[in-house]
């Protein structure tokens, strides 16, 4: 008995001691897992034109180019060796890569990019992502339009002439010079494919005589729906759709292998499973919706969990006012109980909304602090974003002065009624209605006799709701936008051009006479414009085709006067940039943060505890990283810090941005801490 | 009377009986306990603040919270004294919602059992083709599963006649009546068959009188007792509606779409537990009740132990 | 009773089709428009994308020629395309229908097992504490929202236990079937695993499916626990029960030799039903557990308008119901020789 006692606590002792002083165990170390929300719709690359497919798409396939870092205007050549642009900026000739092959053992080809350039033109599924490439290109939204105007075969033979292959060289001939180009090849939609092997698997055959055979395909339709064979880091094992999709190692990737082995996306919706999945250790990284932030904090509190962020993302939203409803809409606006279609094609009014929207509070409350303020479409970080720009400040006492001189004082006098819509579901956008409803019909208080100021704030599901947008019949509506290529012209676009998503909405033309001088752009000549949209038009094309896309540029200066009109002309009712979060395993090494990446990028990342340096006061230590190794730091905080690699400083924001960095060579790299502060950092 | 004297006797019918009263008296009694700020529109839950995070009671003891509502000593944003979700009140959306949660059970039950009773007791009279034909018709939407049927005409009728209470309830009511249809059916033939019914349709008493008289009134009433203990069951069923987002319009009082917000915070119970514990008792309890009469009175009218209990 | 089998089965094909006619004619509520959004996850980037996606999937035809147009494909043996599943039709319930049937089978056991337990248990000592105890108990699962069980289930045995996992079964397992060394046989992976002779897999998947499995059970235990307690009830009070007891044999012999077995017979017709019942019951519970099964899919389907899909799985259902209701009355016809199918 005592010999069994003195063995029980020999072992109970044993345990102990390694159970504290061993590493919590990396689970799964050779696969990374992750849980998010939305399924892959498609694996064909100028199909897909959601998140969860283009994630996929970018850990198999591979662009010509790619961002460079975290950086969302320098690019690396991937495919491509190198590339030149032509002198007036209208042609991209790109000297193809030698030597790389497709997972199904294909060679990469000049041949190769431009059928995957034509075959994504040609195909230009209905809703997808191809409309970008065809501006630039054939400088219409959807190649149904050129053939409709030109004829089947002559559409699709200048969709060949725009890109030729002379040797290893493709060249891409664009309508008018456009500077955005370059971020729409980094896109997933640009993957390159190996022509050989989309033709035997019944794709387009590269002729013109039938191509529409191929065009605008369902889903399903599409050859490369549930397959994919690209040049990356990662092939496809297998995806079923509605639960998870798996990759494994191209061991013969170019670069050099991944230094993970397995990749698994999965499918689960329920907020509470994926929890649950994380605080198993069974998901290496999941989606967190904002609101459940509160839910990871004891996670991140403890150690059990590392966060990135609040980061800046590529996400907008705003009100949008509607210049003229639609006859016989149901949300037709009314002034003095009449039914008045073009109610908020009065200045005043629309300031007055503006002035009445407490964005301030609506911010801290409902984003949780975690969004900024914008000063017109263009969101921080792009090009044209101008933080010298005025916006409206919420005041009651203005808003009642602008209410006061809309229509002539007749709202005052009578009356309005407004319905203000958003999508089931979205709480926060039912947050803002609600808000400015309260503050609105709050009005009524400062005036003598019954109420007449009447807000109704309606939900409508997702299928009556875009009906309901297209067709114009919304009067105040709340959307978000999601950047496709990080440019300033991807905002504008959509907020005030014609054929924009939400300006098709907003009825600009129904102005009148527009006077336009310039504040910025003093090298455009003042002038009437006859509606206030082909103002927007005018200058959004002019932007858009502006070679001098330097800060401080003319482009800049001319998305200056674009930011200042949407303000001036308030075509929105305040719109905020989102900020973004990313929370992963302790064990998830070599994770950065590119707002233009569409999900994680796994060939950066392995699996191990990182090493932990702390500072209890300022001090800066080295780290040596061996040639052929990369180098990831990261900035618990509290503190600020820097990495200093060679020449090159990186700050080190507390729970911001990391640094992951590639040593060709044996070098180092200092990290300098100027206050208490907790480092991890790791090698591989 | 000997039914409710037996029900009286069982604790655990009894138990149904109190909570079923309790809830009565709390839907009754809501414009005391919680007075709504524009009386107008009572079942919209008041609003404090604009976050989705759950805020907890301003109170410790939620008691006195409430008594200092009904007394009128403190608005009901100072107190909240069962917490806050998605920036509404729940002490609020509980009281207000018990009404919601009576005016769902028994008009889904109602006219699903008039519905029933129409198609049922039609068939059951005219026989022969009418009858087959109902009786048809009553199979293909006995083919539906019934909580996908019912979140299929939900999904469809939300985008055209919009969301709502009433939607939800149309696409429960659609395929709820079935059952009741087969039971009163069952029941009128067995009925039409009895000495008394002969006895006046040989006294040459027209149809209709017949049917009114002496058929319907005697073949209705285990019906009835069948269709009040689904009253629970429909709330239940709608919950999963306002689980799955197609239940009442956000910010009504009800209890499904306030325990459907709480789920997100079930994995972090032990600090949110006021946004679960609150709505979830109250559907609970209130389900509890209805499923402890249902209970006794299934024993009661069971045909095998009748009379030997 | 072949003839009644017969009729039944007769009565199949009209019956399908009046359930499809039925959810085509609740589709002619929505507009082309409203229809389109099943395509668009997202605020159409430009202005003719919306009417290209109406023409595409001829969502502008009279519902009449729509539901035409399927029948001609149903004839071909083609189902259709389900949105929601990114799969045919036919191959999303041979996808989905074997992991429900799995996750039914395995409930169908606590189920009827504790079930029936729970109501001799509550019959033998009726109408006293252990009685109305158990019957509180089964009456709570049977008033609680599943989700809310659900979930409770899942924090504590999941994520704070780590005992049973969510989901279908375990990533180790899914490469072992990418890589060949495991074969599906029936998609179910118990079944599947006895087949290729590997407890490892069989334990894993059963790992899997226990959370599940209780949730669905609880729900159900009320049902059984009533069905059980009635029949058990009046069968004590059968004579020859009486004359059991008189002869002076043991009260547990008296009761689990000749009462229970009496009582077994409704309780055993119950079984189908139950069955069926179960698959149906599944949505909110699959949901939870991330289980990619037929009533996730059926849900997401009628959310998201998948016409297609809802149809299909409608059909399968009414089809499933008519035959499993037609299997019931032919046992019950067997076992109670009182019954007479006409």
């Amino acid at each position: 008995m005592k010999t069994i006692w003195r063995w029980g606590a020999l072992a109970l002792s044993l345990l102990l001691v390694f159970g504290a002083s061993a590493q919590p165990p990396v689970k799964n170390p050779d696969t990374y897992i992750e849980a998010t929300i939305g399924d892959v719709v498609s694996l064909d690359p100028a199909w897909h034109y959601d998140t969860a497919s283009a994630t996929a798409i970018f850990n198999i396939y591979e662009t010509l180019l790619f961002y460079d870092g975290d950086k969302i205007d320098k690019f690396v050549p991937v495919l491509a060796e190198s590339w030149t642009v032509s002198p007036d900026g209208s042609a991209y000739t790109f000297k193809i890569r030698k030597g790389i092959k497709f997972h199904e053992g294909g060679d990469l080809t000049a041949e190769d990019v431009a059928y995957s350039f034509q075959r994504a033109l040609l195909q230009d599924r209905s809703g997808g992502p191809i409309h970008m490439l065809l501006e630039p290109v054939l400088d219409v939204y959807s190649i149904d339009e050129l053939a409709k105007k030109v004829g089947d075969l002559k559409a699709c033979q200048m969709v060949l002439e725009a890109a030729t292959v002379k040797g290893d060289e493709v060249t891409f001939k664009l309508a008018f010079p456009f500077p955005p180009f370059l971020q729409i090849l980094a896109g997933s939609w640009m993957s390159i494919l190996d022509k050989e092997w989309v033709i035997a698997k019944g794709g387009w055959d590269g002729k013109c005589d039938n191509w529409r055979k191929w065009w605008d395909p369902k889903q399903e339709a599409s050859e490369l729906f549930k397959i994919a064979n690209g040049t990356g880091p990662y092939k496809l094992s297998r995806w079923d759709p509605g639960k998870e999709i798996i990759f494994e190692r191209n061991d013969a990737y170019w670069r050099g292998p991944a230094k993970l082995k397995n990749l698994i996306i999965k499918v689960v919706p329920e907020w509470g499973t994926r929890l649950a999945m994380f605080e198993a250790g069974d998901a290496d990284s999941i989606t967190v919706p904002r609101p459940f932030v509160a839910a990871m904090k004891p996670l991140v509190d403890r150690g059990a969990a590392r966060l990135y962020g609040p980061l800046p993302g590529a996400t907008a939203q705003s009100g949008f006012i509607n210049f003229k409803v639609k006859e016989g809409s149901p949300y037709m606006p009314k002034l003095g109980g009449k039914d008045t279609p073009d109610l908020l094609n009065d200045l005043s009014l629309r300031r007055a909304l503006n002035y009445c929207f407490d964005v301030g509070t609506y911010i801290k409350e409902s984003w949780l602090g975690e969004a900024e303020q914008l000063r017109g479409p263009i969101i921080k970080g792009r090009l044209g974003y101008n933080p010298a720009q005025p916006v409206y400040e919420f005041s009651l006492a203005k808003c009642e002065e602008e209410l006061k001189k809309a229509w002539d004082g007749k709202v005052w006098a009578d009356g309005m009624r407004l319905v203000f819509t958003f999508n089931v579901g979205n709480i926060p956008r039912r947050f803002a209605a609600e808000m400015l409803e309260r503050h609105i019909e709050d009005m009524n208080k400062k005036r003598p006799g019954r109420p007449i100021f009447s807000i109704d704030v309606l939900d409508l599901p997702w299928p009556t709701y875009l009906k309901a947008m297209e067709a114009g019949e919304l009067a105040v509506f709340w959307v978000g936008w999601l950047e496709d290529y990080a440019h300033p012209h991807n905002w504008v676009h959509p907020y005030m051009f014609r054929t924009g998503a939400f300006a098709v909405g907003q009825n600009f033309h129904t102005t009148k006479d527009v006077e336009f001088k310039p504040v910025y752009a003093t090298f455009l000549e003042a002038k009437k414009y006859p509606t206030l949209q082909d103002l927007f038009d005018d200058l959004v094309v002019k932007a858009k085709k502006e070679p001098d896309q330097r800060v401080g540029g003319r482009a800049e200066k001319i998305y200056f006067e674009l930011n200042r009109l949407a303000i001036e002309y308030a075509i929105n009712i305040q719109s905020i940039q989102l900020w973004t979060r990313r929370y992963e395993q302790p064990w998830v090494l070599g994770w950065f943060y590119n707002v233009a990446y569409p999900g994680t990028y796994v060939y950066w990342l392995w699996k191990e505890m990182p090493k932990v340096k702390e500072f209890k006061e300022p001090g800066s230590f080295d780290i040596d990283v061996p040639g052929g190794q990369t180098l990831w730091v990261y900035n618990l905080g509290p503190g600020k810090a820097t990495l200093t690699i060679g020449a090159e400083s990186f700050p080190l924001d507390p729970q911001g941005n990391s640094v992951n960095r590639f040593f060709p060579a044996a070098g180092k790299a200092i990290v300098k801490a100027e206050a208490a502060t907790t480092i991890q950092y790791g090698t591989k | 009377m000997k039914i409710l004297k037996r029900l009286l006797k069982n604790p655990l019918s009894m138990t149904g009986l109190v909570l079923v009263f309790f809830f009565a008296a709390v839907a009754i009694a809501a414009p005391w306990l919680a007075p709504p700020d524009n009386p107008d529109e009572p079942y919209r839950i008041t609003r404090c603040g604009y976050t989705h995070m759950p805020q907890p009671p301003k109170v410790d003891n939620p008691l006195e919270g409430i008594w200092k509502i009904i007394t009128r000593q403190a608005h009901i944003c100072e107190v909240n004294p069962f917490g806050l979700i998605q920036s509404r009140d729940i002490y609020y959306g509980v009281v207000w919602g018990t009404r919601t949660a009576f005016f769902v059970g028994l008009v889904i039950t109602g006219l699903n059992v008039l519905i029933g009773l129409l198609i049922g007791s039609i068939g059951a009279y005219f026989g022969r083709w009418v009858d087959e034909l109902l009786m048809r018709i009553t199979d293909i939407f006995l083919a539906f599963p019934f909580l996908v049927a019912a979140i299929t005409l939900a999904a469809v009728l939300q985008p055209t006649i919009g969301r709502g209470l009433i939607t939800a309830m149309i696409a429960l009511i659609a395929f709820g009546w079935m059952s009741y249809a087969r039971l009163i059916r069952g029941d009128i033939l067995s009925l039409k068959e009895r000495d008394y019914v002969l006895a006046a349709r040989a006294l040459g008493a027209p149809h209709h009188r017949i049917m009114l008289r002496h058929i319907i009134p005697n073949a209705i009433y285990p019906t009835l007792v069948v269709g009040s203990m689904d009253i629970g069951s429909y709330v239940l069923s709608f919950a999963a509606l306002s689980f799955l987002g197609l239940g009442a319009e956000v910010g009504y009082a009800d209890w499904g779409q306030m325990i459907s917000f709480a789920r997100d915070w079930i994995p972090r119970l032990s600090d949110y537990w006021y946004i679960v514990v609150y709505p979830g008792m109250a559907i609970l309890l209130f389900v509890l009740g209805w499923n402890l009469i249902g209970d006794a009175f299934r024993d009661i009218l069971d045909p095998r132990l009748r009379g030997r209990v | 009773m072949l003839a009644y089998i017969m009729r039944r089965l007769l009565m199949l094909p009209v019956l399908l089709l009046g359930v499809t006619i039925f959810v085509f004619a609740i589709f002619s509520l929505l507009s082309p428009e409203m229809r389109a959004s099943l395509y668009l996850q997202d605020v159409p980037k430009t202005p003719e994308a919306m009417e290209r996606i109406i023409k595409k999937y001829g969502l502008d035809q009279p519902i009449h020629i729509q539901y035409w147009m399927w029948l001609n494909q149903i004839v071909r043996g083609d189902f259709g395309w389900s949105q929601t599943a990114q799969r045919p039709v036919t191959e999303a319930l041979l996808y989905y229908l074997p992991a429900t049937l799995e996750l039914s089978l395995w409930a169908m056991l606590p189920v009827i097992l504790v079930g029936i337990w729970l109501g001799i248990l509550s019959a033998v000592h009726q109408n006293r504490l252990i009685d109305q105890a158990l019957r509180v108990f089964a009456l709570i699962g049977w008033s609680f929202p599943t989700f809310v069980f659900g979930l409770l289930m899942l924090m504590y045995f999941y994520a704070k236990l780590q005992w049973f996992p969510a989901g279908q079964i375990s990533d180790w397992v899914t490469r072992e079937v990418i890589a060949g060394t495991f074969v599906r046989y029936t998609q179910m992976y118990t079944l599947d695993a006895l087949l290729n002779g590997r407890l490892d897999v069989f334990w894993d998947s059963l790992r899997h499916l226990i959370l599940p499995v209780i949730t669905l059970s609880y729900v159900q235990w009320a049902l059984l626990l009533r069905v059980t307690r009635s029949s058990m009830l009046e069968t004590l009070r059968q004579e020859y029960i009486m004359t059991a007891r008189a002869k002076g044999l043991k009260e547990s012999v008296v009761i689990n030799k000749h009462a229970a077995r009496n009582a077994m017979i409704p309780v055993a017709t119950m079984g189908g039903l139950l069955l069926i019942g179960l698959l149906n019951g599944v949505v909110i519970t699959e949901t939870i557990f991330n289980y990619p099964g037929i009533g996730r899919w059926a849900a997401e389907a009628a959310i998201r308008l998948d016409i297609l899909g809802i149809v299909g799985f409608t059909l399968f259902n009414g089809l499933l119901l008519v035959v499993g209701n037609l299997i019931v009355d032919v046992l019950y016809a067997f076992i109670d020789p009182r019954v007479r199918l006409e």
